[in-house]
């Protein structure tokens, strides 16, 4: 059975202070129900694509957008995966409902509130653009954040391979040319050049200010139905054709070649193999470029280029952006666009 | 307000901590086989082996070798003021730590570079294995 989406849904993005998690989730469901041309009452599954972010935020079970929006759900699955995988896996729970019938139409919606949080967090001797956790595990104790991790990575392919920060720079430049024409990015309108890149402050070496995404609020939904009922429906459906996971991080203290590789293989065979297609079909690709070391990594595990050979693969001039062969993270990612995505 | 996480210790990790405490560098070790690992962990030498059962926390060298690190620029939190540098250690016995490199100028901080454990006390009064070159 093939599913689909029929409905999305965008909030504003960006800077949006006084409105929560849940209102921000609440109206990108909202949103997606109406784009979808369905009303409230034909929801019958809804799925939270929302990070736990550890800063004091609880499940909320109990007060959640289904309650917001009236929604007679049968079901309601509260974080259903972790930051950047939760579309993936909120499709494999939305396709398991409708296969066993318990479901016609199911929302997934997700929001970040990063700009407003981090915020309140300067008030707590913690300062933007990104805050602590409160309690810690290990990583926390020392100091740990966001570029600091995502940097180790970014500084072992450098030391193995000699990628060069200048190389990563132009990741950040192409996914800014592709902001540039889309008129909702954050950075619409703000061209950079390699220079740019390098003139920009030091956030946590290896990384300047622009090798690091946006931070803002915003919310995304979208609603996913079978094949069969799309047929009658008001968009075109969109397929989800295949879906794969790979996992690097639970063995990261224990294989080292995850400190330099994403562990892409097994989610790209798989969700090839379900589709039926080969790296050269792709004709757009939107990665997780939260870090711009990332991007050049999800390149490598797709096999556009040899591990380690990412570094000068996207500084090759014809490669990235929108007038290069590989058309990726084409709304400006993001590194240029905004981090509403889930 | 220090803005100093508060240290979330499970009772597997204790021992970790008492012995830092007491200024001590022990790793989990497989009484069978003896491979080390960082943090607890089952052995995966053996299959099936009955809870933290063959393993035990050793004494261990407090050495090894920068493996990555990254310097923080900026202080995101007081508790850790710039510049402050954050590094995986690959430890003499294998396992890899996380942690900070101390009395180390960022620029002189390189993959591979020799370092030793020293124990630092942070604000709560947690003793935390921090490294130096050595």
């Amino acid at each position: 059975m093939k599913i689909c989406v029929v409905g999305l849904g965008v909030t504003d993005v960006g800077r949006l202070p006084g409105r929560s998690l849940l209102m921000l989730e609440s109206e990108a469901a909202r949103l997606a129900i109406a784009d979808a041309g369905l009303r409230p009452s034909d929801i019958d599954g809804a799925i939270q694509m929302t990070s736990d972010f550890g800063g004091g935020v609880q499940p909320r079970h109990d007060d959640a957008f289904p309650r917001v929006l009236g929604l007679p759900v049968k079901l309601y699955m509260e974080n259903v995966g972790r930051g950047g995988e939760y579309a993936a896996k909120a499709f494999l729970v939305a396709r398991q409902l409708l296969e066993l019938g318990i479901c016609k139409y199911v929302v997934c919606s997700g929001a970040r509130d990063d700009w407003s949080r981090s915020r309140r967090y300067k008030d707590g001797g913690r300062q933007g653009p990104l805050y602590q956790y409160k309690e810690g595990n290990w990583g926390a104790l020392m100091g740990d954040n966001a570029p600091s991790f995502h940097g180790l990575l970014a500084t072992r392919h450098m030391h193995l391979y000699g990628t060069t920060s200048r190389q990563l720079g132009h990741i950040a430049v192409a996914q800014r040319e592709w902001a540039c024409r889309n008129p909702r990015a954050a950075m619409y309108g703000r061209p950079i050049t390699i220079e740019d890149h390098q003139n920009s402050p030091i956030v946590v070496w290896p990384y300047h200010l622009l090798d690091i995404c946006q931070e803002s609020d915003g919310g995304t939904a979208f609603v996913v139905t079978t094949e069969e009922r799309a047929k009658d429906m008001k968009n075109a459906p969109v397929y989800i054709s295949g879906i794969g996971f790979g996992e690097q991080l639970q063995s990261l203290l224990e294989k080292k070649e995850h400190y330099s590789q994403l562990a892409i293989e097994t989610a790209r065979d798989a969700a090839f193999s379900q589709a039926g297609i080969e790296l050269a079909d792709v004709d757009v690709a939107q990665f997780y470029d939260c870090f711009t070391a990332e991007v050049v990594l999800q390149i490598e595990g797709y096999g556009w280029c040899k591990v380690g050979e990412g570094g000068p693969f996207v500084e090759t001039p014809g490669t990235l952006g929108p007038n290069g062969r590989i058309k990726l993270n084409t709304g400006g990612g993001l590194l240029s666009s905004t981090i509403s995505e889930i | 307000m220090s803005g100093t996480p508060d240290p979330v210790i499970t009772e597997e990790l204790r021992p970790f901590f008492e012995a830092a405490a007491e200024r001590r560098f022990v790793l989990m070790r497989c009484q069978k086989c003896g491979a080390w690992y960082w943090p607890y962990t089952g052995c995966r030498h053996h299959d099936n082996d009955p809870y933290l059962g063959n393993m035990e926390w050793e004494p261990a060298s407090g050495r090894g070798k920068v493996f990555t690190f990254t310097v923080a620029h900026v202080a995101f939190n007081r508790a850790f003021p710039a510049p402050s540098i954050y590094a995986v250690i690959e430890l003499a016995e294998g396992p890899l730590m996380p942690s900070n490199i101390i009395g180390c100028r960022p620029e002189d901080v390189h993959v591979g570079l020799p370092v030793v454990v020293e124990f630092v006390e942070n604000s709560n009064g947690l003793v935390l294995p921090k490294f130096k070159p050595a």
